[in-house]
């Protein structure tokens, strides 16, 4: 089910009163509904489902999850595990 | 793209598969509740990382295979009111019903139409004053409050004429029912991330707390997946059941409270059926009273139509995980037989691009030596479906369709063995010359895109139907079918435009032929071309050549033609640069015939891969063949935009068209001067080594991935959709 991916959003206007945004997938753009991500503006990552934003990426987050499998991947090159 | 390929390192993912295997100390079952998982989980073949003590089952997460029967029946009862505009997601059209699939009452007349976006229904609405739109408002907890909006706004702006029919459902009272069955043998569950985006977390303590099974909320790329599972398997060793949160990027213990109030306003919690399971108290929503005008069930009075599941549906032990492993092939909801009893009509195996075992094929037990495949499976899965009396969009979408329109209509009748040797041309010998024939119809929409129109299209798509067959394309004829009201000025265009194509292509047309059609009867334009060429002395190109050794060479990037048309298409539209790569391809031809020593031999075959994508052509040599193929993913040249676009509506770019690309199988002592030569000209700069032939699973095509696992790129049965699971 649900099937979302990140996007950059680039722009944003309002559209019969709902709040859209030009949002950026790698080399494609689409048009998002962002009035359920209030907190997003230009230069942030969405997960967009369905034309729709439904989170904001939380970038620190994001960073911190890659960063603890980074460490745990040069641990295990340390500890000569990698199998 | 950020966010994604950083979540698929295949040295980070072995790092992971290490940890859970130094951690795991006996058997755990654990259950991955979303279909976009079980998707990722199939892409990369994770199941084949995990180490023998963890067990992966798949459960009910997907709208698409828990969607009832009756459902179904309602929504192929309101499509076919000659009234209504029915708009639908695009996974939910092959669904079958207790009769027909929404693609049947498409082909019968209905107006049913994809869309990427319920905005897009509601866009039609406006546009559409005197018709009924109605949109198949079908998901989990994810798609309520996208679906939500749709009828929110079309209720702000009074549109009278706009309605759901709604079939939501939510992951929670399935979980609860499922660790109620006394069969249940799920010990841990990866919690739906998206799901949780938008519900938060805190439902899911309460089942941790008490069923005593830990849950962590898991993302969706292969590292997600991973990381989610050592984070179970901690948990499980420990004696621990906690709710953890590993897809912190996009949840929160909260989730979304503006998705969810908007959401609350329209819908109310309600009983639900399942497929294959009932109905499960409180499990999914339904219209608000206040928005009863907008009930699609009330509208239409269907509400009270009622269907009942067929006694052999086996959806609830699907759905439900009590299948062993190498079951997820099958995973959509199965029926021993199809509600009418044609078995043998339904196609067994490929859903939403997962693996599969194609029914005309051996079981065999293991594949490619790491590959589990289904065994013993005496059902078959309803999706999608083949037998018609009808014609259906999917026949000529190349594929297995496709296919057996061919089989079963024109080659017995026609009685050719030149036809039926099934090349891309004939090549006939007449008064010592050795001539190509072929032919080719065009109905591309919309006329005009970016790198070429209808007409271009028709010049190059024959040529390279002769180039193929090692031919020097000559001549062509062009025929068109106009319908009453095209306009003139589209029609010189085009007309133009072919004379341009068959100008630079060195070909001439010769002769023609036009009719008009009365208003409604066409679609503007069709084009047909039929192309002579000579071929050169010893060559001799055929599907059936391909031999175990033999090297397997794309010319270039693939999927842009598909792309760049779908990108261009109402309902599905977005932006991007991207051009059609529409090309004729006989002069790369020529430079690779000249490249082989040996000409009546290096080069065993060529295809250029149109409709159906790489995935149809080499799954036709392979079968031809005889052989089996095994790709190398990371060398397949895809370009950012495709990417981009297939990620966004869950295409694989090895099943989207190309207009000006080939495959060749070539001798693997020629490989190298045949790349070389490709590399020279301006139409293979991008050309690539992609895989190889081999004797094992004959008939098969596979693809290794970066993971070091290995998939099967199996033909595409019907029309690839949009997903949105």
């Amino acid at each position: 089910m649900c099937l979302a991916i990140p996007g950059k959003i680039l722009d944003t206007e309002e559209i019969a009163g709902i709040r859209v945004g030009r949002v950026q997938f790698g080399g494609v753009t689409r048009k998002a509904y962002l009035d359920y991500v209030p907190e997003a503006v230009v230069g942030d990552y969405v997960m967009v489902h369905v034309g729709f934003a439904l989170s904001k990426v939380d970038q620190d987050e994001a960073a911190r999850t890659y960063e603890s499998m980074r460490v745990m991947g040069l641990l295990e090159a340390e500890l000569g595990g990698a199998e | 793209m950020k966010f994604l390929d950083e979540y698929r390192d295949p040295k980070l993912a072995q790092t992971l598969v290490a940890d859970i295997r130094r951690h795991v100390t006996r058997p755990w079952v654990l259950m991955e509740i979303c279909g976009g998982q079980t998707h990722t989980l199939m892409r990369y073949g994770i199941d084949n990382l995990l180490p023998p003590e963890v067990e992966l089952v798949h459960g009910p997460g997907c709208p698409v295979c828990v969607t009832p029967l009756e459902m179904i029946d309602k929504a192929v009862e309101i499509a076919s009111r000659p009234d209504v505009i029915f708009v639908s997601y695009g996974d939910m059209l092959r669904v079958p019903g207790s009769a027909r699939d929404l693609f049947q009452v498409k082909a019968a007349g209905g107006d049913v139409r994809i869309a990427y976006s319920p905005m897009d229904a509601v866009d039609l609405a406006r546009k559409n004053p005197d018709r009924k739109v109605v949109f198949f408002a079908v998901g989990f907890e994810t798609t309520a409050p996208p679906n939500a909006m749709a009828v929110w706004q079309a209720k702000r702006e009074g549109l009278t004429n706009f309605s759901l029919l709604v079939s939501h459902v939510l992951v929670p009272p399935a979980i609860r029912l499922l660790l109620e069955q006394p069969r249940n043998r799920v010990q841990g569950f990866i919690a739906p991330g998206h799901v949780c985006t938008v519900m938060g977390y805190s439902e899911y303590e309460e089942l941790a707390e008490r069923y005593h099974v830990p849950f962590v909320v898991g993302g969706f790329e292969p590292l997600d997946l991973l990381e989610a599972i050592r984070m179970l398997v901690a948990q499980l060793e420990e004696g621990r059941f906690e709710v953890e949160n590993q897809y912190v990027r996009s949840v929160t213990r909260v989730g979304n409270e503006a998705a969810r109030q908007r959401m609350f306003e329209v819908f109310e919690i309600a009983d639900r059926k399942w497929r294959g399971i009932g109905e499960i108290g409180q499990s999914g929503y339904r219209l608000r009273e206040e928005y009863a005008d907008f009930d699609a069930e009330r509208v239409f009075d269907v509400a009270a139509t009622r269907t009942e599941e067929p006694p052999e549906c086996i959806a609830a032990l699907v759905l439900q995980g009590l299948q062993t492993r190498g079951l997820p092939y099958v995973r959509h909801s199965v029926h021993a037989r199809p509600p009418d009893g044609r078995a043998d009509g339904i196609e067994r195996g490929r859903v939403r691009g997962v693996l599969s075992l194609p029914a005309s094929r051996p079981h065999p037990a293991r594949i490619a030596g790491d590959l589990t495949m289904a065994t013993a499976l005496n059902m078959a899965c309803p999706l999608p479906l083949t037998y018609t009396d009808r014609v259906l969009l999917g026949h000529g979408s190349g594929g297995k369709l496709s296919a057996a329109l061919l089989s079963d209509v024109f080659l017995r009748v026609f009685d050719s063995p030149v036809l039926a040797s099934m090349e891309d041309q004939a090549v006939l010998e007449i008064g010592g010359a050795r001539l190509a024939f072929t032919t080719d119809s065009f109905v591309v929409k919309p006329l005009f895109f970016r790198g070429g129109d209808i007409g271009s299209l028709a010049v190059h798509g024959t040529v390279n139907d002769l180039a193929m067959g090692g031919a020097e394309p000559l001549f062509l004829s062009a025929g068109f079918i106009l319908e009453e009201g095209l306009e003139m000025e589209t029609l010189r265009r085009v007309a133009d435009s072919m004379a341009r194509a068959a100008r630079a292509a060195g070909v001439e047309i010769v002769t023609g032929d036009t009719k008009v059609v009365e208003k409604g009867s066409g679609d503007g334009l069709f084009i047909n071309t039929t192309g002579i060429g000579l071929v050169r002395d010893g060559v001799k190109l055929s599907a059936g050549n391909a031999r175990p050794g033999d090297r397997v060479i794309v010319s270039g990037t693939l999927g842009d033609h598909g792309i760049t048309i779908l990108s261009e298409r109402d309902g599905i539209g977005f932006d991007s640069e991207i051009a059609s790569d529409s090309a004729p391809l006989h002069t790369l031809v020529r430079a690779m015939l000249d490249a082989a020593s040996d000409v009546c031999g290096d080069i065993r075959c060529l295809r250029d891969p149109t409709r159906g994508g790489l995935a149809s052509s080499l799954n036709e040599i392979a079968e031809r063949s005889g052989v089996g193929m095994e790709l190398t993913e990371a060398e397949i040249p895809i370009r950012e935009e495709v990417r981009g676009a297939c990620e966004m509506l869950g295409l694989d770019p090895l099943y989207v068209a190309n207009e000006g690309k080939l495959v060749a199988i070539v001798a693997p002592e020629a490989a190298d001067a045949i790349l070389a030569a490709m590399l020279r000209h301006p139409l293979g700069r991008e050309a690539r080594l992609i895989g190889t032939v081999t004797g094992e699973h004959r008939g098969l095509v596979t693809a290794r991935t970066a993971f070091g696992t290995t998939r099967i790129v199996d033909m595409l049965a019907g029309d690839q959709l949009p997903r949105i699971c």
